[in-house]
């Protein structure tokens, strides 16, 4: 709790920025709101911001800002902090999806933003890649997966979840459930089985 | 994901309901119900209408008197009667001239309002242009703001560009308790009815906008009162009434304006 503070003022002054550049950020959501806390000083109310965090932040920016727009920035951030708050080791952007899923994507649901997808489904893109390389799966049962994922895409968290296909008697069926209290039975054809992190982490090891 | 059929239009013109479903047009001019959510290209009242679900449509458009209870997500919106709704907006124009309240967040892409808007949540857009009066609780955030007449937020407003024009008399005080952004502008409306101007002058209505903080690169206030500004240049113009003004670059402060304290920051 601890945390070193620093006011805005000597945020600006330390950095250099301006007021402009500051509050267009925030605007933008590059600079979280929960880091603008406001406290009573001796000239009325001052905003003040975790130090340590808002310092880096700033650094990167400033870094950024010269060869990409604020917008690829935000997304560079909110995802990256989506994933930092679950996995320390898993970082997530849009460039790391190769380009075939993102077209079996927007053939299936066309009027779908691809700046709005969130780690989950991002995750069930590397996922659907790696089946279809290896041939697990077949295109139409890809797309019956993100469908289900797009679905529940709120509910599923990337935690405990696993994803299991099963094919009996020549038909498929996906199933998305939570680890350890998902059961199936053996006898059917088990085509994947695989937890939402462990999959993941082999990705990016 | 297709579908196939034709969809229909629903029209009530005496009163009737509607169910949930997917529709071409819903026009209802007289009085309405619509029992779920529609997903549908237009919507249009002339008469009186309650919404229980949730709207996805191209257009609405609500000259007669209109209620949602639930989220609403709208290419085009033109409020002409009242409009209340309960849920979430999400869109892209929005155009009000009538009257329009909301008891959640807006995020469109444009706001126009030239009658009187209110909203609980705050109020997220690319433009916000205001003739009238503007409420948002919550505060609001947008990359041009423009208002002629009477702005009352409980939040932040953060615009890139911020001009505002305030005429107190008709519509009383207008307060915003923060403002950020990298050029704002705050003017008095020069009243060209003589009777007013003498109201003003009789009553001593100098001041009429009031702010605690104003934060931008480049500041310009008239007859505004307020706690705290800071910019890198700054001009406090006539009848302002600040406690503390900081600068890194220039300021400016005209003789009738009242100043207690002015503080030169060093980079």
């Amino acid at each position: 709790m601890s945390e070193e503070l620093i006011s805005k003022k000597d945020l600006l002054q330390l950095t250099g920025i301006s007021y402009g550049q500051l509050y267009r950020w925030k605007r933008k959501n590059i600079i979280p709101e929960d880091w603008f806390m406001k406290k009573s000083s001796f000239t009325g109310q001052e905003t003040f911001f975790p130090k340590g965090k808002i310092l880096e932040r700033i650094e990167k920016i400033m870094e950024l800002k010269d060869d990409q727009s604020l917008d690829d920035i935000a997304r560079v951030f909110s995802i990256s902090k989506e994933n930092i708050a679950e996995f320390q080791n898993v970082t997530l952007s849009l460039d790391e999806i190769p380009k075939q899923v993102l077209q079996i994507y927007q053939s299936l649901l066309p009027n779908s933003k691809l700046e709005q997808l969130n780690t989950v489904q991002l995750c069930s893109l590397l996922f659907v890649n790696d089946w279809l390389l290896k041939g697990s799966v077949t295109i139409e049962e890809v797309k019956q997966f993100l469908l289900l994922v797009e679905t529940h895409k709120t509910q599923i968290k990337l935690e405990d979840t696993v994803v299991i296909y099963i094919r009996k008697f020549g038909v498929g069926t996906w199933i998305i459930g939570k680890q350890n209290e998902t059961f199936v039975d053996q006898k059917d054809a088990i085509l994947i089985h695989v937890k939402l992190v462990n999959y993941l982490n082999s990705f990016t090891s | 994901m297709v579908n196939v059929q034709p969809r229909q239009d629903a029209y009530v013109s005496g009163s009737g309901t509607i169910s949930a479903g997917k529709y071409d047009d819903v026009r209802i001019s007289g009085s309405g119900r619509i029992l779920g959510d529609i997903q549908c290209t237009k919507v249009k009242v002339s008469g009186s209408a309650k919404f229980n679900g949730k709207i996805e449509s191209e257009f609405m458009n609500c000259s007669g008197s209109a209620k949602c209870l639930s989220d609403v997500e709208i290419q085009k919106l033109n409020v002409s009667g009242s409009l209340s709704i309960d849920g979430k907006v999400t869109g892209g124009d929005v155009h009000i001239s009538g009257s329009f309240k909301t008891k959640n967040d807006l995020n469109v892409d444009s706001v126009n309002v030239s009658g009187s808007m209110r909203t609980i949540g705050m109020v997220k857009a690319e433009v916000i242009s205001v003739k009238g009066s503007l409420s948002a609780e919550k505060g609001a955030e947008c990359e041009v703001f423009t208002a002629k007449g009477h702005i009352s937020m409980n939040g932040l407003l953060n615009a890139e560009n911020v001009k505002i024009t305030h005429s107190g008399l008709s519509y009383g005080y207008s307060y915003v308790p923060e403002i950020g952004g990298e050029t704002i502008e705050i003017s008095r409306f020069d009243d060209s009815n003589i009777f007013s101007r003498v109201f003003t002058r009789v009553f001593n209505l100098g001041t009429n906008f009031r702010s605690n903080v104003i934060e931008g690169s480049a500041v310009k206030i008239d007859y505004t009162s307020s706690s705290v500004v800071r910019g890198d240049a700054v001009t406090i113009g006539p009848k302002c009434k600040i406690d503390l003004v900081e600068y890194t670059d220039d300021v400016q402060i005209h003789p009738s304006a009242n100043v207690k304290e002015v503080k030169k920051i060093e980079q």
